[in-house]
């Protein structure tokens, strides 16, 4: 289905475009999924490993967004982690549903390269780079740090259950975290990664 | 920023941002967050690493119904809105903007729901160019879970129903929210609609398809739900309106 409303947004920010969702105005809101929609699908697919799986976070969370947008307070975030927040939860939502094994295998899957079908956009093109730019402060941690960040993150796994399933002790588990997601941080950084 | 060495939890703020703590880690931490600006500062910064694992993966086109479905329910729910409050919103303009955008059109769509649900559903009938005719049911909120001005009501689309409720109150401590559909004389069915209402009061629910439904409820449950409701309605909407059923 192609755009109900093609160009419109292409000067706002995502603020300004919230700020029209709050205003239940549809022509903002599918401004914000053809921006975010991508990410949005992507993040939601490599956690769930399931188009379909995928499609009804996403559509949850940006459902959520068009009717929840009037709640949205800026000092927690920008609109896009707002967004991709909201599809994250949905996802491990629907993560916890499962059986643990298949939660467990969709979780260890490996950083998979997808490449979207279709035309890509301008805009596609810079989040594939920032995508490329985040993996590669990523793959900067050491790989026992990295794996503990991305279990969390992509899989909803607690620090006592990947613990229990790869054997070592929680303290290690714990300081995995946090050493991992303040290089990760300090790697961003350097990069010049900006958020949102 | 680097947390105080002085701040015993602040070792949890990485688990904490990125939820992996046990829940009693878990309710330690928020309990001590809420008054230590230092941990406070070093969640927000490492909130952002972690938001920054989003665009990790690489954009991956979503399929386009996705965009097709997106947009008619939202288009159905703007039009609802906008044919409920052209009046609210010449008075809502008069309120600074985070203010004003904050509940004034569920509310206004709600009273008119109530007030005119059938008129709406004729608003929304005649645009059957992409959408199944459309029609809204309005319901009522009991003084026992709403506050005066509380407001319920059913939009059908199809085989999709939602339940539009406005300030009503939350569930009992240790309860949640249930919605049943009855089809008499059958006894009611639970419908999997288990829901809480935030601090504004305003939520809206997904029902499964209505056929042959009469009547829907919501009670109050024990938090998993029940089989049966074990306690009297807090919102009543009938479904049959003169001369026509649901689905």
């Amino acid at each position: 289905m192609t755009s109900g409303y093609p160009g419109y947004g292409l000067g706002l920010t995502d603020e300004e475009l919230l700020q029209g969702v709050a205003r239940l105005e549809p022509a903002p809101f599918e401004a914000l999924y053809e921006r975010h929609g991508p990410v949005a699908f992507a993040l939601a697919r490599r956690m769930l490993g399931s188009r379909a799986c995928a499609e009804d976070a996403v559509q949850e969370a940006f459902l959520n967004l068009w009717r929840s947008a009037a709640s949205y307070d800026s000092a927690r975030g920008s609109p896009r982690s707002w967004l991709l927040g909201m599809v994250r939860n949905r996802s491990l939502d629907l993560l916890r549903n499962r059986r643990v094994h298949e939660r467990r295998r969709v979780a260890i899957m490996g950083f998979e390269e997808r490449i979207a079908t279709g035309e890509e956009s301008g805009a596609d093109l810079i989040r594939r780079d920032e995508a490329t730019t985040v993996r590669s402060a990523l793959a900067s941690l050491p790989p026992e740090q990295r794996c503990v960040l991305e279990l969390a993150y992509y899989g909803g796994w607690t620090q006592a259950e990947i613990a229990e399933h790869f054997d070592m002790p929680l303290g290690t588990v714990k300081g995995r975290t946090r050493l991992g997601l303040e290089k990760l941080r300090w790697a961003l950084a350097e990069i010049g990664h900006a958020a949102g | 920023m680097k947390p105080d060495d002085d701040c015993g939890p602040a070792h949890m703020a990485a688990g904490w941002v990125l939820g992996m703590l046990a829940p009693d880690e878990a309710r330690e931490f928020a309990a001590h967050l809420a008054d230590c600006a230092t941990c406070q500062a070093e969640v927000a910064s490492l909130q952002e690493a972690a938001d920054a694992m989003a665009a990790a993966v690489p954009p991956a086109a979503p399929p386009p119904e996705l965009r097709g479905r997106l947009m008619a329910t939202v288009s159905d729910e703007a039009e609802l809105f906008q044919a409920a409050g052209s009046h609210e919103s010449e008075r809502v303009n008069t309120h600074p903007p985070r203010r004003r955008l904050r509940r004034a059109p569920l509310a206004a769509a709600a009273v008119t729901l109530v007030l005119g649900g059938t008129v709406l559903g004729g608003v929304l009938a005649d645009r059957g160019d992409r959408r199944a005719e459309s029609r809204t049911f309005p319901g009522i909120v009991t003084p026992a879970a709403g506050a005066p001005d509380a407001r319920a009501a059913i939009l059908v689309r199809g085989d999709e129903a939602k339940l539009v409720l406005s300030d009503l109150e939350g569930a009992p401590d240790g309860q949640i929210y249930q919605a049943w559909l009855e089809r008499p004389p059958s006894a009611p069915t639970p419908t999997g609609a288990l829901f809480s209402v935030g601090a504004s009061g305003d939520t809206t629910i997904s029902l499964p398809p209505l056929r042959g439904a009469r009547r829907m409820i919501v009670t109050s449950e024990p938090a998993r739900g029940s089989t049966v409701p074990t306690l009297p309605p807090v919102v009543i909407v009938d479904l049959v309106a003169p001369g026509r059923t649901p689905g």
